[in-house]
Order: C-alpha cells, then sequence, then structure tokens
C-alpha cells in the first residue's frame, strides 16, 4: 500500500488553479464573442443557444486562447515545484531544488530539459498557425 | 481621479482591512507583547485530570488554538502581520519603481536601437519562462546554510528584499515599455515631439499622467504576486530573516523556527501539522487568503474599463413644463390627457 505512487491527488490539485483561470478567459471571450453579428443571424435561424455555442462562438474562440498557453505553462510549472515539494514526489523540479543550489551545471541542464520541449511545442503552434489561418501575431 | 478610487466600496473594503490588520499589529507589539508567552505544557481540569497537551485544538483555547510550542496562535498571526505586510508592500513598490526606470530606459534608448528590441525581449522573455519560485531559492538558500555564509539579520532581510525585487524586474519592465510605446503612439504625444521637447519633457508632462494608472495597477498586481510567492518560499523553509533550530522536548526532536512570526514562516514551519494538529496551520492560511482578496478586490476594481459618467437621465427636466421628469424609460409623453 505505501509502496503505490500517488497520481490522482495531485493531478487534481494542480489543475484547478488553471482551470479556474481559464473558465475566466473563456467567459471574457464569450462575452465578447457573441455580440457578432453571425452570432445574431444563428440565433434569429432558430438554431438553440447551446448549439451556437459549442459549434460556432466556442470554436472561433478557441485560437484566442493560444496566446495564453505559455503564462498558464509557467503558471502550473511553479505550482508544480510547491506540489511535489508536499505530496513529497521525487520528480525534476524536486531534484532541481535539492541538487541546483550547489552545482549551476545540474540547474542549466534541468532548466532546459524542462523548457526546450515546451517551448519548441509552443513555436511549432506559432508556425502552424500563421501558415494554416494567416494570422500574424504573438502567439508564444 | 485619485478621490474617485477612494469612492468605490470594494477598494475602500480592502483597503481598510489591510489597514486594520496592520495597526492591530503595530498595537499589539507595542502595548500587548507580553501575551506572546507559552501556554503551560499540560492541561489538567478541577479534579486534576490531564485533559490537554501542548497543541491544544480551538475547543480549549478559542478562536485558533495553540501550537506545538504553547503559543496562542491568533496572536502570533497579529504578531506577525506587519513583517508580512510591509515586507510585501516594499517589495511591490521598488519592483514598480525600479522597473519604471529600466523600463523607461528601454522605451528611450534600447528598443530604438537597432535590433535592441528583438535581442532585448527574448532576453527578457527568459527571465517570465522561468517559475520566480525556482529563482528566488536558488538564489537565497546558499545564504541559509548554517555556518557557510552568516550574514547578520539585517544583511539577510536586505539580500533577500532584493532577491525578490531582481527577479520580477525583466518581466515588468516589458510590461511598463509596452505602456510607454501604447502612450507615445497617441496624437499629442506626436504634437509635443514635433514642438521640440526633450526625452525628460516629454515624459514628465505627456507620459507620467497617463502612466498613473497602469502603474497603480501594476502595483496591486505585484502585491498579489508576491504574497503568493512569499507562501511558496515559506514552504520551501526560506524565511524572512532566517530561522533558528529549537530543541522541542519530548523527545520530538528539532525544529527550525522563523524568527519573525511572519505568516510564510508561520506556514512554512508546520504544513507537516496539517494531518496531525490542522488548526496551527488553518490560522496563516486564513490570513493570507484575507490579505489575498483584499488585494485581488482593489486589482480588479482597478482593472475595470473606467466607463464615462453616466447622464442622470431622472433628474432632467422637460424645458416647456419644469412639472413633468422624465423618467428611466426616457420616454415620457409631456402631456398626459
Amino acid at each position: 500500500m505505501y509502496d503505490n505512487p500517488t497520481y490522482v491527488l495531485p493531478i487534481v490539485c494542480l489543475a484547478i488553479p488553471p482551470t479556474i483561470h481559464l473558465t475566466k478567459i473563456i467567459n471574457l471571450y464569450l462575452e465578447e464573442e457573441s455580440i457578432k453579428d453571425y452570432v445574431l443571424l444563428a440565433k434569429s435561424k432558430g438554431i438553440g443557444i447551446n448549439k451556437v455555442i459549442i459549434t460556432h462562438i466556442y470554436r472561433n474562440i478557441l485560437l484566442n486562447l493560444v496566446p495564453h498557453f505559455r503564462s498558464h505553462f509557467v503558471f502550473i510549472l511553479s505550482n508544480l515545484i510547491i506540489l511535489e515539494y508536499i505530496f513529497n514526489m521525487n520528480g525534476l523540479s524536486k531534484f532541481l531544488l535539492d541538487y541546483g543550489t550547489a552545482n549551476t551545471g545540474v540547474l542549466t541542464v534541468g532548466l532546459l530539459l524542462l523548457f526546450l520541449p515546451v517551448q519548441l511545442i509552443l513555436l511549432l503552434v506559432n508556425v502552424i498557425i500563421t501558415k494554416r489561418f494567416g494570422i500574424k501575431g504573438e502567439y508564444s | 481621479m485619485k478621490r474617485s478610487y477612494l469612492k468605490s466600496p470594494p477598494i475602500l473594503l480592502g483597503l481598510s482591512v489591510l489597514l486594520v490588520l496592520l495597526l492591530a499589529s503595530l498595537l499589539f507589539s507595542f502595548f500587548f507583547n507580553e501575551l506572546l508567552a507559552p501556554e503551560p505544557r499540560l492541561l489538567y481540569n478541577e479534579n486534576g485530570k490531564l485533559i490537554a497537551t501542548n497543541p491544544y485544538p480551538p475547543t480549549i483555547v478559542p478562536p485558533f488554538g495553540t501550537d506545538r510550542l504553547g503559543y496562542n496562535i491568533l496572536y502570533k498571526v497579529i504578531d506577525g502581520a506587519k513583517y508580512t505586510l510591509a515586507m510585501v508592500f516594499i517589495v511591490a513598490l521598488l519592483r514598480v519603481f525600479f522597473s519604471l526606470l529600466t523600463g523607461l530606459f528601454c522605451h528611450f534608448y534600447l528598443f530604438k536601437a537597432k535590433k535592441g528590441k528583438t535581442y532585448f525581449i527574448s532576453f527578457f522573455q527568459a527571465f517570465y519562462s522561468i517559475p520566480q519560485v525556482l529563482l528566488a531559492f536558488i538564489l537565497i538558500s546558499p545564504f541559509l546554510i548554517v555556518g557557510f555564509n552568516d550574514l547578520e539579520f539585517f544583511q539577510l532581510v536586505i539580500y533577500q528584499v532584493m532577491v525578490l525585487i531582481i527577479i520580477s524586474i525583466p518581466h515588468l519592465t516589458l510590461l511598463i515599455a509596452d505602456e510607454c510605446n501604447r502612450i507615445s503612439q497617441e496624437e499629442f504625444m506626436e504634437g509635443a515631439k514635433v514642438l521640440g521637447g526633450s526625452n525628460y519633457h516629454l515624459f514628465k508632462k505627456h507620459m507620467l499622467p497617463h502612466l498613473g494608472r497602469p502603474l497603480l495597477i501594476f502595483f496591486s498586481q505585484q502585491v498579489g504576486q508576491v504574497l503568493i510567492l512569499l507562501t511558496h518560499l515559506g514552504l520551501l523553509r526560506i524565511f524572512l530573516g532566517g530561522a533558528i533550530k529549537v530543541e522541542m522536548g519530548n523527545g520530538m526532536g528539532a525544529k527550525f523556527i522563523s524568527l519573525s512570526n511572519e505568516w510564510s514562516g508561520l506556514i512554512g514551519m508546520d504544513f507537516r501539522e496539517i494531518v496531525l494538529a490542522p488548526w496551527i496551520i488553518v490560522a496563516p492560511l486564513v490570513a493570507f487568503m484575507v490579505t489575498i482578496l483584499c488585494v485581488n478586490l482593489i486589482t480588479g476594481e482597478l482593472e475595470k474599463p473606467k466607463g464615462r459618467n453616466k447622464v442622470e437621465i431622472n433628474n432632467i427636466k422637460s424645458k416647456d413644463n419644469p412639472n413633468v421628469k422624465v423618467g428611466k424609460n426616457r420616454f415620457t409623453f409631456l402631456k398626459k390627457t
């Protein structure tokens, strides 16, 4: 029993704050989008409000969420450091806290391992969005 | 402009709660300092029977109980409030101040240089990607090793404050430079430049009046961020002003105790107690929650776009017929028959 690693509780704990944050952001975008003309048209054609939100509005605001990836990633990561400490998980950020102060090499490599893949993915998403939708903006 | 902020109820509420906390803490340390003494280790009832030992639950010592050394937690939290609040406000204020200086420097000189903008923005954004907790921990913790880098109490506090300020400057600089850039694209800036205003003149006469509100918002946001950063650092056993090792007695081993009763220290040194005696950690957490809530109230109110002053429709009277008031419906018949 004591050897079993815990998964559910840490993951749920880690997910709660970004969920609240994202809910707030999506709510803002929904309000902004729902006064546009195509929503009015869809409503006037007799489509139910749930269907309008899910198939029309939600699709259009999804792209707006991409710029928030980076800040959420940082937010989750800084929560993860504390979470690993509280739940006694021996993850990478616990390792960085334990050995990073004494050894800058460990710190550098650890941070690179942590950030490089995610930054590369964000860059890729940026390129794809620019190519696919022709939007030029800071999507990274 | 300032006066209108003070009139809005959320800001008034938040500010007054914070002020009351600070005043209570100051008064406590001047007049009621002797209350901060440990309670007796064992508690007997009238018949001489042992009823409780040292972490007394809130039912015996209201309202928050005592901790493992017998100190009343309510008094500890009130005593610690002044350190936490003062620290947080000083750090946030200095963060905004230094970032204003660097932001203006970036706006007027660095970003105007050839390719300067691209290079410096990527440099600053790198700082943003690394969690502040990690940076602060790595920079502060070497100075907490006993016997290795022994600093005086005030040296340590100043070093910690400096670290907390410096780690946020790159990101805040970018934000302030953005804000300056936004203002400098307004038309009146064009006019001032054509008339030959120097950079200092442009900043003082034309930018500063418009920067006030964003700076206030940044300050308020930073207060919230510093509070959260302090809790995180407290959990990682980084206390303001260092810690001392205290033998617990009763065969419980030794424990690090924060020198000031500062809130993040209270949380950090006792958070394992949440399994055994949850009330020890509840009081500082509640204090933190109340403070963060107040700060967020103020921030949210400041961030709201300022609407134009609404004309009170109710009081408009018809010119021809002064007896008829135009109601809320905006449309009334002047001559009702």
